[in-house]
């Protein structure tokens, strides 16, 4: 038997999680609604615009609350049977406190950057935070489990963040940005859902 | 000397309880497929860490389908603590 490293078994219940691509799939979907809904909106005639911008924005709120609960109830169906059921740890009071806080502070961040840009627009300086901080979460989670294709789409969204403060397309380009990032992300969860269920068929008997 | 517990300081065991440190629960599958033991192995390291008492097993069914969920007790993530305590210290008196 291999030694153990202690560290490395403590990491496999979170790698587990990005197994079998679901949650990439679901988060790629998402961006993509989300980045389609923004576009779509303005393109509407101006009769149906207000009851528009009156249900989506609130449909696509209830959309993300609901996406962690939509993706383990996938993985009720998909995964679990065909590699095993865990039930993750919830997140103590010390790390809810500690994720509350960054949360607190990103918006902080956005609303100083913001506010303070007199030389660019809002429209223009938002959108680039914004994309910005997309960027660094999935280079974050990409550190964190040490997933070099989440540390690639990380960077590239920088890249694009970057591109995106210097010009001034604004939200269309990062609604835009959005898209495109979705498609990506939902791809990569295809292909690996695709490889998950070719290795793991499901078996005839539980244990 | 420092006392281990032999328990868990056999490695197969060791396996099954830092892996089920990290979750609030599993089944027998997941456990099977991280650890890479056989069946009847992973059986009989469960059962002695339940005579410990230190895994709690739970024999269910899920439709017609019968589901072992395995789940660390109180007493086991005690020990699985007091064990790296233990060798931390162990090792760090060898290095130093």
């Amino acid at each position: 038997m291999e030694p153990l490293d202690l560290n490395d078994i403590a990491r496999r219940p979170s790698r587990y999680w990005n197994l079998d691509g679901l949650p990439e799939l679901m988060l790629g979907l998402l961006w993509m609604v989300w980045g389609s809904a923004w576009l779509f909106g303005p393109t509407l005639p101006h009769a149906w615009r207000n009851a528009y911008w009156l249900i989506v924005p609130a449909a696509l709120a209830a959309l993300t609350l609901a996406m962690n609960r939509l993706t383990r109830s996938l993985k009720e169906r998909i995964t679990f049977p065909r590699a095993g059921y865990v039930a993750w740890k919830e997140p103590g009071r010390r790390m809810s406190m500690l994720i509350g806080a960054v949360i607190v502070g990103v918006a902080a961040l956005l609303a100083i950057v913001v506010l303070n840009a007199a030389e660019q627009p809002i429209e223009q300086r938002a959108p680039a935070v914004l994309s910005v901080i997309l960027g660094l979460a999935v280079l974050a989670v990409g550190v964190k489990q040490r997933t070099p294709r989440h540390i690639a789409l990380g960077g590239v969204l920088l890249v694009l963040a970057l591109a995106i403060g210097n010009i001034t397309a604004g939200w269309a380009a990062f609604n835009w940005m959005l898209v495109a990032a979705g498609v990506v992300c939902a791809m990569m969860g295809g292909i690996r859902l695709a490889l998950f269920l070719r290795a793991h068929p499901r078996p005839t008997e539980q244990m | 000397m420092t006392e281990l517990d032999r328990v868990i300081h056999e490695p197969a065991r060791l396996l099954i309880v830092a892996l089920l440190a990290g979750v609030r629960e599993a089944d027998f599958l997941w456990l099977l497929r991280e650890s890479k033991l056989s069946k009847g192995n992973l059986s009989n390291h469960l059962a002695k860490l339940a005579d410990a008492g230190y895994v709690d097993v739970e024999k269910t069914y899920k439709g017609k389908i019968p589901l072992t969920i395995l789940k660390l007790t109180k007493e086991g993530k005690g020990a699985f603590e007091r064990y790296k305590k233990t060798i931390n210290g162990v090792l760090t008196r060898t290095s130093g």
